[in-house]
């Protein structure tokens, strides 16, 4: 009975577990409502993509979700986004990053630190105490995460713009998931960059699944396709549809969706 | 209604005017030649004056340079006193002038639309346009009357004041390219605003405020009508920044306008020194600003 109980409890993190829940999201510049109450739910160990055309909110979402709203000084935000039932609206931005990690669309290492340093950047930059070992650790374990390891090892001293743009955006990745977090925030994480590097980001994602929830706003269909166990489309600031990558690419239930999909707009 | 690439040959209007367009290229290409040597001309008219300066002052002042000068005070035949003089109030004045300016020049590059920016710019171009002499009257009220006595530190001030101008302007326009991208990038690692600005932004745009900085310092090196009411100058060698010191400009001027032989000697080779130094600065800006360029 208690073996009984304890495999439920295993199943249940196992299993779907809801890390985010985004209720009634609006978001405003100035007047404008940039996103009109979106309902959505991200899982732990799960890839959920955000697609839609330019200017539908998506990526207004994906910046709520770091908080980085509050940088622009005319945004409001309203409704709720909830990090294991807890409103992180009403937290530390400071904190909630930490546990919230994002990636952004052009690569973006700090130009004056080492590979190694930005690696760790999270750490020094915040003044979190790190002892050498401890630091190298973090350092190895994040790069061979990102997939960067092998190639890296020998010039972790170097600095990280010295790399090419698909290790850039992979020491980035490395950057974020240095700080453990919960959920990993990717925004057009490969539009600059060649389709082979695209591909190792892609499959990188795929790994990186195992271990945390994953939110992707991509323009690239067959990425979201790709890679996707949810899908969502966005249209004009509204969430049109939210479903499995199954139902989204092959059955969705919306016309819109299905214009888009096929390119009918976009 | 015809497109109109299915036009023929004849009524192309271009053809029409086809040696037209092929006469003016010609005469283009003359009156580029005639360009490119004005500009190469001009040029080169342009280095003579410095080239004649550099060369009249060392031939002038490298024959009087001697160890002397660099051992001893005025009392005793040296420069010594004027030589540690600029260099303290030089030293003095960037530890004033280099927290304020690159500060204010990272709220201009943060806050750029900002009305109280735009107030902030406003002043900045306003003082860098105030005679020098100027600030060195103010610096005597503020600081040489309230302690009834010239001082090194007064005249730093005033020399502070020159400074200030030349780093806000160039902090400002190395900060406005560091890319928003790695603001955002610190703050998505949960770095708290100060820290993002003094870690990333400053690090980031630094071959420019370092630019700034050795700029205004070969700026002020050379200047002597601040320190007329402020340093003062003195004849001993001093390193108290609260007695009157003297620096190596006002020595110049003091020794060119004497009777003395010996004396105007010295000032061709105090002005051969302050000529050297403002050049190595300057090349050294421009070592440090390629070496620590950064590319976004």
């Amino acid at each position: 009975m208690e073996n009984q109980l304890l495999n439920d409890t295993e199943n249940k993190t196992a299993d779907s577990r809801a890390v985010v829940k985004i209720e009634n999201l609006k978001v405003f510049y100035d007047n404008v409502e940039a996103v009109k109450g979106v309902n959505m739910v991200f899982e732990d160990k799960k890839v959920h993509s955000i697609i839609g055309p330019s200017g539908c909110g998506k990526s207004t979402v994906l910046r709520s979700l770091n908080l980085l709203h509050s940088l622009t000084p005319n945004a409001r935000i309203e409704g709720s986004i909830k990090l294991d039932d807890e409103n992180i609206l009403d937290q530390d931005p400071m904190t909630i990053r930490r546990r919230i990690g994002m990636v952004f669309q052009r690569p973006n290492p700090f130009p004056h630190m080492s590979i190694a340093d930005n690696v760790l950047a999270g750490y020094k930059m915040n003044n979190i105490q790190l002892s050498k070992t401890e630091s190298y650790d973090i350092v190895e374990y994040a790069l061979k995460k990102a997939a960067l390891w092998k190639e890296v090892k020998g010039k972790l001293n170097k600095r990280g713009t010295f790399l090419s743009g698909g290790q850039q955006q992979r020491l980035c990745i490395a950057r974020a998931i240095a700080m453990g977090p919960e959920v990993l925030l990717l925004d057009e994480p490969t539009s600059a960059l060649d389709p082979i590097t695209t591909v190792n980001i892609e499959e990188l994602i795929m790994e990186l699944r195992e271990s945390m929830s994953i939110v992707i706003v991509t323009h690239n269909m067959q990425q979201a396709a790709r890679i996707s166990d949810k899908v969502a489309f966005m249209y004009l600031g509204e969430l049109i549809e939210y479903d499995t990558a199954d139902v989204i690419f092959s059955n969705p239930t919306d016309k819109r969706t299905d214009e888009y999909i096929n390119g009918v707009f976009g | 209604m015809e497109p109109m690439y299915t036009q023929t040959k004849e009524d192309n209007p271009v053809s029409a005017i086809r040696e037209r367009i092929l006469r003016n290229t010609a005469k283009n290409r003359i009156v580029d030649k005639i360009f490119s040597f004005l500009v190469a001309l001009f040029s080169i008219v342009m280095l003579i004056p410095l080239v004649a300066i550099l060369v009249f002052i060392a031939y002038k002042g490298l024959s009087h340079i001697h160890i002397g000068l660099f051992i001893h005070d005025e009392r005793n035949g040296g420069i010594l006193n004027a030589i540690i003089g600029s260099l303290m109030m030089v030293l003095m004045a960037s530890v004033i002038a280099v927290p304020i300016s690159v500060l204010t020049g990272l709220y201009l590059s943060e806050n750029k639309n900002s009305r109280a920016a735009d107030v902030v710019r406003n002043i900045v171009d306003v003082l860098q346009g105030i005679p020098s002499i100027i600030l060195g009257i103010v610096a005597y009220l503020w600081l040489v009357v309230p302690f009834k006595s010239f001082s090194a530190f007064s005249g730093s001030f005033a020399l502070s004041i020159m400074m200030m101008p030349i780093i806000i302007k160039n902090t400002e326009e190395s900060l406005i390219r560091v890319p928003d991208s790695l603001r955002e990038a610190g703050y998505a690692l949960g770095i708290p605003r100060y820290l993002v600005m003094l870690q990333v932004v400053i690090p980031a745009g630094i071959s420019g405020i370092t630019t700034g900085v050795l700029l205004s310092v070969s700026r002020i090196l050379g200047e002597t009508a601040p320190l007329l009411f402020t340093a003062f100058g003195s004849r001993d060698l001093s390193f108290n920044l609260a007695k009157p010191a003297e620096a190596l400009p006002p020595l110049i001027y003091k020794y060119a306008t004497s009777p003395v032989n010996e004396w105007i000697d010295t000032a061709w080779a105090a002005s051969f020194l302050l000529v050297l130094a403002v050049l190595a600065l300057n090349i050294i800006t421009g070592i440090l600003t390629k070496k620590w360029k950064i590319n976004y």
